[in-house]
């Protein structure tokens, strides 16, 4: 039993990173109606740049920081310079140019940082609490904490503040917000970039689990589709709840289904992917969508 | 009158056309003889590769619909040559043919679910395939020869005074005649223009008698085949196979090939192929992610900039050059068979059901543009 409790804690700590990066990916489509393949390795990008902040001396928290505005500038770049221009064509065009976008981040950090993998120092303690017989990671505890401080802050930000009332103005309906004097422009690329700063938090927090190289996000990224769809692509509630599911999943079937071996762990997130898809395309939170003939 | 001689015209225009195409095959297979070994062997693969690059463009290009599993087809391909060869020992022959088909069977299984699928689902679904693809190949060892991988024996020439890479070569090139005659044929028939209208507009399609799933699982069963048989052909033509072959970046550079030959025209591939053989070539001399930032670059610059590709490119070149209307006027209708008016897709729209009177406004406004 007691078991069981650590695998289900451990997901836990594991499902809060792909809940993050899951609700950036939910906030692009549902500002956009987007997925953005390249959400990962965006978020691989910023990460590289906090790392390069730590190894030359600046404390892990400021440099988790630094990343995320320099993720929030990646995106919102990316948002104005790139996909502003393909946006409202066919969603084949939008697809494969977030995928040209997913393949050159990822070469680029590879260029600039190189293949070899890179160690990145945790913000959190590595101490850990024994309570009846389970062990409770000062990593895991963290991360979850960070994913609740974030969503407090989002749900604030969204909430009450004009920004964010625009912000929702805009995803719920470009047009008439654009008729009402919101700049639909300026706040998608806000959107962009609080969205790759999102994924620059999970990146960060990835990067002591996983170990840092060019091809650590696709795993991650993986899982964080498989949550978002789990969750339904267009709720936030729902992609927190999904990467914990997808999260505590893993570990269970880790643990509990010896032949799926580390090396095969990856084909859960795609079966999950598949069934959701499947039985319950909306997935458990998301809203159906209407088709007009 | 008029008529008729429109007609001579385009009589004499389709002659003129085959004309070219046989002084193009016969440069093709004489190329071999004129050029080094190494060249044999860049040039086997450009053909290799346009063969797998023409399935994907017949369900990315024509159909329009996104698949990134054609890597993953194309390890299926070369590992069923390679598991066949290392167990029976068996020629060329009698393997390229079972890893074709077994490709076509796994796309078709897979063509099920996806038929369900649009748009960026279906995209994520085979993401995820190519993720797993090198994992799965490393899991089992004992076939595939894990990390380490399978060395193959290459076709030897059966014709004295043809070398073993001469021979390679023309090999892949009777393979890539045979895909590339067949998709054409395919896309110009009844199966073509089904998959143009499922591009375009998959309700009105529907609407109009086309049945989009069967013909999405048709178009992806061909596509996974096409990979097959070009797998094949690869581990052939290497003689080597591994899983870290068969990676992320091969299947995005099969996509890249389709975006820059141009998608939907039927000599892009080859134009892709080129770019995707050597373009790494010369990248990765240079540093080992090189390779993968030029796919990248080209492929938003051509999906923001020139979204009919190279080809679309040397058609407008040429147009620039002065000439008879009634010969503008059959290019362009020649021109219809290939290339579809880029539509959106009604039905997946996010402002769906909110303002339909604006939506049809823009797709009116983008039809024009695009005239």
């Amino acid at each position: 039993m007691a078991h069981l409790f650590q695998q289900i804690l451990d997901g836990l700590g594991a499902g809060a990173l792909y809940a993050l990066l899951a609700l950036a990916l939910v906030f692009v489509f549902r500002s956009t109606g987007i997925i953005n393949f390249a959400q990962g390795e965006m978020a691989l990008f910023s990460t590289y740049i906090g790392w390069q902040f730590t190894s030359s001396g600046v404390p892990p928290v400021v440099a988790i920081l630094l990343s995320m505005v320099a993720g929030f500038l990646i995106g919102a770049v990316v948002e104005g310079v790139v996909v502003r221009r393909v946006e409202g064509q066919s969603h084949l065009t939008i697809i494969i140019v977030t995928f040209g976008l997913f393949i050159g981040f990822n070469s680029l950090a590879g260029i600039i940082w190189g293949y070899l993998v890179k160690s990145a120092p945790s913000i959190f303690p590595s101490a850990s609490w024994d309570v009846a017989g389970t062990r409770i990671s000062a990593e895991s505890l963290g991360t979850i904490a960070t994913l609740v401080v974030v969503l407090s802050v989002l749900y604030c930000f969204f909430q009450y503040t004009s920004l964010g009332l625009a912000l929702r103005a805009v995803a719920s309906n470009p047009q008439s917000s654009g008729l009402v004097g919101i700049r639909v422009g300026r706040m998608l690329m806000i959107g962009w970039g609080l969205s790759a700063a999102l994924g620059a938090i999970a990146g960060s927090l990835a990067a002591p689990r996983f170990f840092l190289e060019p091809n650590m996000m696709f795993t991650v990224l993986i899982y964080a589709f498989a949550a978002a769809i789990v969750g339904g692509l267009d709720s936030p509630i729902g992609a927190v709840v999904g990467g914990l599911v997808v999260g505590v999943a893993e570990n269970l079937a880790g643990s509990y289904v010896p032949w799926l071996g580390s090396d095969l762990k990856v084909v859960l997130p795609l079966l999950m992917i598949a069934v959701v898809l499947t039985i319950r395309p909306t997935g458990l939170f998301g809203s159906a969508r209407l088709e007009r003939v | 009158v008029k008529s008729k001689m429109v007609q001579e015209k385009g009589l004499l225009r389709f002659n003129h056309r085959r004309l070219i195409g046989i002084a193009a095959i016969a440069v093709l297979v004489v190329l071999p003889f004129i050029n080094p070994p190494y060249l044999n062997l860049q040039f086997s693969l450009v053909l290799v590769y346009a063969v797998a690059v023409t399935g994907l463009n017949l369900f990315t290009g024509v159909a329009g619909q996104i698949s990134l599993a054609q890597g993953a087809f194309f390890a299926v391909g070369a590992y069923t040559s390679g598991i066949m060869l290392q167990r029976w020992d068996l020629s060329l022959a009698w393997s390229i043919v079972p890893a074709g088909a077994l490709a076509f069977i796994l796309g078709l299984i897979i063509g099920v679910p996806a038929t369900r699928l649009a748009g960026h689902y279906l995209a994520l679904m085979t993401l995820a395939l190519a993720v797993v693809t090198a994992p799965l190949l490393k899991h089992f060892g004992t076939y595939t020869g894990g990390v380490s991988g399978l060395s193959l024996k290459q076709p030897e020439s059966p014709i004295g005074g043809v070398a073993n890479d001469q021979w390679i070569y023309l090999l892949s090139l009777a393979l890539a005649l045979v895909i590339f005659f067949a998709a054409a044929n395919l896309s110009r028939g009844r199966i073509g223009r089904a998959l143009f209208a499922l591009k375009d507009n998959r309700l009105a399609a529907s609407g109009l008698g086309v049945n989009v799933a069967r013909f999405k699982i048709i178009a992806l069963g061909f596509s996974a085949g096409c990979a097959g048989v070009a797998g094949s052909m690869y581990a052939f033509a290497v003689g080597y196979i591994a899983p870290d072959s068969f990676d992320v970046l091969l299947t995005v550079g099969f996509l890249a090939a389709v975006v820059i030959g141009g998608a939907g025209r039927i000599f892009g591939p080859i134009f892709g192929s080129l770019f995707i053989v050597f373009v790494p070539n010369y990248a990765s001399a240079v540093n080992p992610g090189l390779a993968g930032l030029a796919y990248g670059i080209a492929i938003v610059v051509f999906m923001v900039a020139l979204p009919d590709g190279l080809v679309g490119l040397l058609r407008r070149l040429r147009r620039l050059i002065p000439r008879a209307q009634g010969e503008a006027a059959t290019e362009r209708h020649l021109e219809g068979r290939w290339v579809s008016l880029q539509g959106e897709d009604l039905g997946e729209s996010p402002t769906d059901g909110q303002n339909g009177a604006s939506e049809t406004m823009v797709q009116t406004q983008r039809g024009t543009r695009n005239e």
